[in-house]
């Protein structure tokens, strides 16, 4: 799980807080073809307009905060308000521009497809 | 006083019962059945997995994090969704975490005073995932089992399934209150 703390510059792109909320890592599935890299990132209860996904500088930051309605009196509390952020690298072949997200169910799915140019390529031979 | 309306409900007897015979946990302090060692390796491995099932026990209270996604994949094939249950003078509410499912592979059974949350997430075979970098998420079947207590009204439940929580929520019966006695003072 690698969640970078240091980033203290970077604390104006995440949704205000009113009090001091647990940050975790989501679990992240991570894929890769020839045209673009995929990565899911559970995100349960998190509403579209409470993500935040930059990039910058080869760093990809994704963020979600998490606050769910209040149940009355907890009973059992195994998962609870939250902020979801985790870091990645992205390599220079991603091109930026066109990087595309989505939430369905809980799930944020970030395309991020190749520049042109790093594509593998045939070459032909006259 | 009725002592037993002040101990809290445990929605998790029959939960715990089910891990019970699943796993079969070695207490500390128990005499252990020894298998015949007949070499040093083979005590070492006793020893091994004693260790290991000892550690084992250790993941038993989940929380946040990595070790909630470790007893996730180890009991069984099943892994169990985190939940929060609340209460409230009218109803019970309890939410489950159960991101990138389809909300028609969740199963919700009532029976014997029993709710069973059950379902599967299923692993997207496309083409274009080729190769993988990190494979974190859970995969495969799950399921909670919650006792319901006494006063929850089963015929009224309702469920929602939005942003991968699943909420259901559990009308409670009028509790028939105590009679509380004036007395007067003369």
């Amino acid at each position: 799980m690698s969640e970078t703390t240091n980033i203290t510059t970077k604390e104006k792109t995440v949704p205000e807080r009113s009090r001091e909320i647990p940050v975790i890592a989501p679990v992240v599935d991570i894929f890769e073809n020839d045209d673009e890299m995929l990565l899911y990132a559970d995100m349960p209860g998190v509403a579209k307009e409470d993500i935040t996904v930059n990039i910058d500088n080869g760093e990809l930051l994704i963020s979600g905060v998490r606050r769910l309605p209040p149940s009355g009196t907890a009973t059992r509390e195994e998962f609870g308000d939250v902020e979801y952020r985790r870091i990645f690298s992205v390599h220079q072949t991603i091109d930026v521009e066109k990087v595309n997200a989505e939430l369905k169910d809980g799930v944020l799915t970030l395309h991020l497809p190749k520049s042109e140019a790093s594509k593998p390529r045939q070459i032909e031979i006259h | 006083m009725d002592l037993k309306k002040l101990a809290p409900w445990n929605w998790f007897k029959e939960e715990e019962k089910e891990t019970d015979t699943a796993l079969p946990i070695n207490r500390p302090g128990q005499i252990q059945p020894r298998r015949p060692s007949y070499s040093p390796v083979g005590q070492i491995q006793q020893e091994m997995e004693q260790l290991f099932n000892n550690f084992l026990k250790g993941f038993e209270q989940r929380g946040f994090g990595t070790e909630k996604f470790f007893t996730d994949s180890l009991t069984d094939g099943l892994f169990k969704p985190t939940l929060d249950i609340g209460a409230t003078e009218k109803e019970y509410a309890i939410s489950v975490e159960v991101p990138g499912i389809d909300q028609k592979d969740i199963t919700l059974e009532i029976s014997n005073n029993i709710l069973t949350i059950r379902g599967e997430k299923k692993q997207e075979h496309e083409e274009k995932q080729k190769d993988y970098y990190r494979i974190e998420r859970s995969y495969g079947s799950f399921q909670r089992i919650l006792s319901l207590p006494e006063d929850a009204d089963q015929d009224a439940v309702k469920a929602n399934f939005k942003n991968g929580i699943l909420t259901i929520t559990l009308p409670r019966n009028a509790v028939p209150q105590s009679k509380i006695k004036q007395i007067e003072i003369k």
